[in-house]
C-alpha cells in the first residue's frame, strides 16, 4: 500500500483527485490526509512521512516550490500538478520532471502513480528536484536535466554551445565536456531554450548565440563558433537571424 | 489535379478575341491583300494597315508569315512614329504568340500594344484586357484572369459593343467552368451565344458553342455536349475557324470517350490532334495526346497509351512550368513599373514646362535653389513612402494578431456548450474524458495562436482533437481522415494557424449533425507548385453555397468564417500573396478548398 498526502488548496481538486486514485487504484493507494496550506502540509509530512506527495504549483498565496524548499527531506516521491502556470511548466522540463495537468486525464494519473507502484521512480530523483528548485529561485543560471541511458546529466544552460537534430534524436554540444545524445526532438530543445538566447538557424541546428564568434556570409551563409565549427545557416533563417544578433 | 481536363477550354478561349481582331477584315481575301501590299510600297499608314489586316487574315492558318507581316508593320509604324500603328502592330503580334501558346511573348506584346495605346481607345483597351485575362487563365491564375476580365466587361458595357460583350462574357464562363461552377459558366455561355447572335458573327457563334459543349462534357450531359459541339464544329469550318475546331473535336472525343464509345472517341481525337498540329497549337496537341491516352488505356493498348502519354508530358511540359509562371509575375510587375516611371516622368515634364515659362528670367538664378529643393522634397518623399509602408504592415500584423485572438473566445465558447450539452444527456464518465480532450485541445490553441504561422504537423493536431471532441459529442455519428501529400514535410511547412477550423465546425454541425446516419470528413492537404491546397470535403446535407456566404455577410458578429476570409485577405495584402477561399456544394455534401502560399520553416 502506498501512502500518500494531497497538497493542494481547492477542496473540489480535492475531491476529484482522491475518487480518481480510489477507482483506479482501490486500497493500493491509501490518501493520509490532504492540506490546503503550505504550512499544515510540512506539519503533515513531517509527522506522517508518506511515500508519494501530490503537490499543487499554486498554494494559495504560495507554491508548491516552496514547500519543497522549506521541507528539504530528499527521500518523498513527488507528482506536480499544475493548470497552467507557463513558468512551471518550464521549470519541470528542464529538470526532466513529469507533471500531471488540469483537469487531470485518467490515463496521465495511471501512469505516474504506476511508476511509483512499480518503483520505477528514479532513486536519484531527488537530485532533478534539487535542479529545479535551483532554477526557480536562481533565474540567472539555469540548469537543465539531460536523461541518459544511465540517468541523467545536469548541464548549465550557459555552457551549451549548441543542440544538433539527429532524426528524432538530438546531440548537445557542452563547453569543455563531452557530448550527449537524448531521445529527443530539436523542436523540443527550441521551446525550451529559445528564452535563453537560443536561435534556431537550420533545421537541424539550434545555436547558442552567445557563443557565436563571426557571421559568413560566403556559401551561402554560415557562422562560426567559439570552438572552431561552422553551423550553415537556412536560406529561410537568414533575415530573422541577422535581425537577432543585431538586437544583442 | 495539376491539370484539369477543362484546360481544353482555353484553346477556345483564345480565339474568342482573336477572332474578333480579324473579324471586320473577313471580307478582304489574303490575295487580295497581297496585292494591296504592292501597291503601298511607300512605307505609310497605308502599308501598316495592309500589313496588319494581313496578320490578321493568316495568323491562324499560317503563323509564321503572319509574324513576318506584323513585324513589319511594327517597323514602318515605328520608322513613321505612327503611335496607333505600333499598338496595332503590338496587339496583332501579341494574337500569334497566343495562338502558338507562348504566353510570354503574348503578354509582352499585350503591355507593349497598350502602353502605345495609352488610353486613346477604349475598344481597343477592351480587347486587350480580355486577351491578358486569356494569357492568366491559361497560365492558371483565375483570380487575375478575372479581374481583367470584369474589367474588359465594364469597358465593354460603356461601349455597347455586343462583340466585346460577348468575347468577356464568354471568357467569364471559363473562369467559371474552371472553378467547377458550371452554372455560372452555363449563364455566361449562354448570353454569350446569345450575343454573338446578335453580331451575326458565326466565328464568334463557333465559339461560344464550342465553350457550351464542353461545359456540359464536365456536367456529364453527353448528349447536349455532342449536339453544341457538333454546330460548333460545323460552324467553324465554315469560317475557317480551325482554332475553335480543334477543340470541338476535342470535345466531341472527349464526349465519346466517357459515353464508352472508343472508336468514335479516337477518330476525333485523332482529327483534333491533327487540326491541331497543322496551326502549331501546342495545348491542344497535349490534350488530344491526353485524351488519346485514355482511350488506348480502355481499349487495353497500352503499348499506344504509353507513347500517347509520353508526348502529353514532352508537350505539356514545354508549354507550362513554374518557371514560366514566374517570368509571367516578373513581367507584369516590371510592366507596371514602367508605366508608373513614365506616368511620373510625363507629369515632370508637364509642370517643368509651365515652371520655365513663368520663372524665364529667374530661371537661371533659381536653378540651384530649384535642384536642391526637388533633392530634398525627393528624399523626404521617399522617406514619408517608407514610413507609411512600414505602418501598413505594422497594421496589417495587429490586425491578423486581433483576429487570431478572436479565434479563441469563438472557440471556447462553442466548445464549452457542447460540454454542456454532454453532460445533459450521457454519463458523467464520458463528459469527463471530453472535457479532459477540451483542455488539451486548449492548450494547443492558446499555444498556436500566439504565433503567425505554425507547422502543419501542430495545426492538424489540434483540428484533430477538436474533431475528436466533437465525434465524441455526436455519439461518433462522424469520422475523419486526414491525408496529406507524402511529399509535404508537415513539421517544416507553416501555415497560419487554425485556418481549417471554422469549416470543419461547419461540416459537422451544418453537414452531418442534420443528416440521416453517419457521415465522413476528408481533410486533404496537397501542394501545387507554389501553393499548398487545403480542402476540407463532408457528405453531409450539403448547403448552398449562397446561402452560407449571404448569411455569413449578413451577421454582425465575426463568425468563424468571416474571420478567417478577413485574414485570407490581410494575409495577401501582407505577403503580396494570391492566397484564396472557396466553397463549393458538392453532389452531397460541401468542398472547402483554401490555397496558400507555399512556405517553408527552414
Amino acid at each position: 500500500m502506498l501512502n500518500c498526502i494531497i497538497a493542494e488548496d481547492e477542496q473540489q481538486s480535492i475531491d476529484i483527485l482522491s475518487g480518481m486514485l480510489n477507482e483506479l487504484f482501490g486500497d493500493d493507494v491509501h490518501i493520509i490526509t490532504s492540506c490546503k496550506t503550505v504550512e499544515t502540509a510540512i506539519v503533515a509530512i513531517r509527522e506522517h512521512k508518506p511515500e508519494l506527495l501530490f503537490l499543487d504549483v499554486q498554494i494559495g498565496n504560495q507554491t508548491g516550490f516552496d514547500l519543497l524548499r522549506q521541507l528539504k527531506m530528499k527521500d518523498i516521491k513527488v507528482i506536480f500538478i499544475t493548470a497552467f502556470e507557463k513558468y512551471a511548466i518550464q521549470a519541470f522540463k528542464f529538470s526532466a520532471i513529469d507533471y500531471l495537468l488540469k483537469p487531470i486525464s485518467t490515463a496521465d494519473l495511471h501512469r505516474a502513480v504506476s511508476k511509483v507502484l512499480s518503483l520505477q521512480y528514479e532513486t536519484d530523483g531527488h537530485k532533478k528536484i534539487e535542479t529545479l528548485l535551483k532554477n526557480i529561485y536562481n533565474k540567472d543560471r539555469q540548469k537543465l536535466c539531460i536523461p541518459d541511458m544511465n540517468g541523467f546529466n545536469i548541464v548549465e544552460v550557459s555552457d551549451i554551445i549548441r543542440c544538433e537534430a539527429n532524426i528524432n534524436y538530438t546531440t548537445i554540444y557542452i563547453n569543455k565536456a563531452n557530448p550527449i545524445t537524448v531521445a529527443k526532438s530539436l523542436k523540443e530543445f527550441e521551446k525550451m531554450l529559445s528564452d535563453f538566447n537560443f536561435f534556431r538557424v537550420h533545421n537541424s541546428h539550434l545555436v547558442n548565440l552567445n557563443y557565436i564568434k563571426s557571421y559568413n556570409k560566403s556559401k551561402g551563409g554560415y557562422v562560426e563558433l567559439a570552438n572552431g565549427e561552422q553551423i550553415e545557416i537556412s536560406v529561410r533563417r537568414k533575415d530573422e537571424f541577422i535581425k537577432t544578433i543585431t538586437r544583442l | 489535379m495539376l491539370f484539369p481536363v477543362t484546360r481544353t477550354l482555353f484553346i477556345a478561349i483564345s480565339l474568342f478575341t482573336l477572332s474578333f481582331v480579324c473579324a471586320q477584315d473577313m471580307a478582304k481575301p489574303v490575295d487580295s491583300l497581297k496585292q494591296a501590299l504592292q501597291l503601298y510600297t511607300a512605307s505609310d499608314s497605308n502599308r501598316v494597315w495592309t500589313l496588319i489586316h494581313l496578320t490578321s487574315a493568316t495568323f491562324i492558318s499560317n503563323p509564321a508569315e503572319a509574324m513576318q507581316y506584323a513585324d513589319e508593320a511594327l517597323s514602318v509604324s515605328k520608322k513613321i512614329k505612327w503611335q496607333k500603328g505600333i499598338a496595332l502592330s503590338f496587339r496583332v503580334k501579341g494574337g500569334v504568340y497566343l495562338v502558338q501558346s507562348d504566353y510570354m511573348q503574348a503578354l509582352e506584346s499585350y503591355q507593349q500594344a497598350l502602353k502605345a495605346d495609352n488610353g486613346n481607345s477604349k475598344k481597343f483597351e477592351t480587347g486587350i484586357l480580355n486577351n491578358i485575362g486569356n494569357i492568366h487563365t491559361s497560365m492558371g491564375n483565375q483570380v487575375k484572369a478575372l479581374e481583367y476580365y470584369r474589367k474588359a466587361f465594364a469597358t465593354a458595357t460603356v461601349l455597347q459593343d455586343n462583340h466585346e460583350l460577348s468575347m468577356a462574357a464568354g471568357n467569364t464562363g471559363t473562369v467559371f467552368q474552371e472553378l467547377k461552377q458550371y452554372d455560372s459558366a452555363i449563364i455566361y455561355y449562354r448570353t454569350s451565344l446569345h450575343l454573338t447572335g446578335l453580331t451575326g458573327n458565326d466565328r464568334l457563334k463557333s465559339n461560344a458553342l464550342c465553350f457550351l459543349g464542353s461545359v456540359f462534357n464536365e456536367t456529364k450531359n453527353f448528349d447536349s455536349a455532342v449536339f453544341y459541339s457538333r454546330r460548333s464544329v460545323q460552324l467553324a469550318d465554315q469560317t475557317g475557324n480551325i482554332y475553335v475546331k480543334a477543340a470541338a473535336l476535342h470535345n466531341l472525343s472527349n464526349a465519346f470517350l466517357s459515353e464508352g464509345k472508343l472508336d468514335s472517341s479516337e477518330y476525333y481525337g485523332r482529327q483534333s490532334l491533327s487540326v491541331a498540329k497543322d496551326i502549331g497549337n501546342l495545348q491542344s496537341q497535349y490534350e488530344s495526346w491526353n485524351s488519346l491516352r485514355k482511350v488506348y488505356e480502355k481499349k487495353g493498348d497500352y503499348e499506344k497509351a504509353y507513347h500517347a502519354y509520353n508526348e502529353y508530358l514532352t508537350i505539356r511540359d514545354s508549354v507550362l512550368n513554374d518557371e514560366k509562371r514566374q517570368e509571367l509575375t516578373r513581367k507584369e510587375m516590371q510592366f507596371e513599373n514602367d508605366r508608373k516611371e513614365l506616368e511620373m516622368a510625363a507629369a515632370l515634364k508637364q509642370q517643368q514646362v509651365i515652371r520655365n515659362a513663368a520663372l524665364a528670367l529667374a530661371a537661371v538664378i533659381l536653378a540651384g535653389s530649384m535642384a536642391s529643393f526637388i533633392f530634398y522634397k525627393r528624399r523626404k518623399d521617399a522617406e514619408l513612402k517608407q514610413k507609411e509602408a512600414e505602418l501598413n504592415t505594422e497594421v496589417t500584423d495587429t490586425q491578423m494578431k486581433a483576429l487570431r485572438s478572436q479565434m479563441n473566445p469563438h472557440f471556447i465558447f462553442n466548445s464549452l456548450n457542447s460540454i454542456r450539452h454532454y453532460t445533459a444527456q450521457n454519463n458523467i464518465k464520458l463528459a469527463d474524458e471530453y472535457l479532459v480532450r477540451f483542455s488539451m485541445l486548449m492548450r494547443q490553441v492558446f499555444e498556436n495562436s500566439d504565433h503567425k504561422k505554425i507547422s502543419l504537423a501542430d495545426d492538424l493536431h489540434a483540428l484533430e482533437l477538436y474533431m475528436q471532441i466533437e465525434a465524441a459529442r455526436l455519439n461518433h455519428k462522424f469520422d475523419y481522415q486526414v491525408q496529406v501529400d507524402t511529399d509535404i514535410d508537415r513539421e517544416n511547412t507553416m501555415i497560419p494557424p487554425l485556418l481549417l477550423q471554422p469549416f470543419v465546425e461547419n461540416s459537422i454541425w451544418h453537414g452531418i449533425a442534420p443528416k440521416k446516419g453517419n457521415g465522413t470528413i476528408i481533410i486533404n492537404v496537397s501542394r501545387q507548385s507554389e501553393m499548398i491546397c487545403c480542402v476540407v470535403e463532408d457528405n453531409g446535407v450539403g448547403i448552398k453555397k449562397d446561402m452560407i456566404w449571404e448569411k455569413e455577410e449578413k451577421k454582425d458578429r465575426p463568425s468563424g468564417i468571416g474571420i478567417t476570409r478577413t485574414r485570407i485577405d490581410l494575409l495577401n495584402r501582407a505577403q503580396n500573396a494570391n492566397a484564396s477561399l472557396q466553397m463549393y456544394p458538392l453532389h452531397e455534401g460541401t468542398k472547402v478548398e483554401i490555397n496558400l502560399p507555399f512556405e517553408l520553416n527552414f
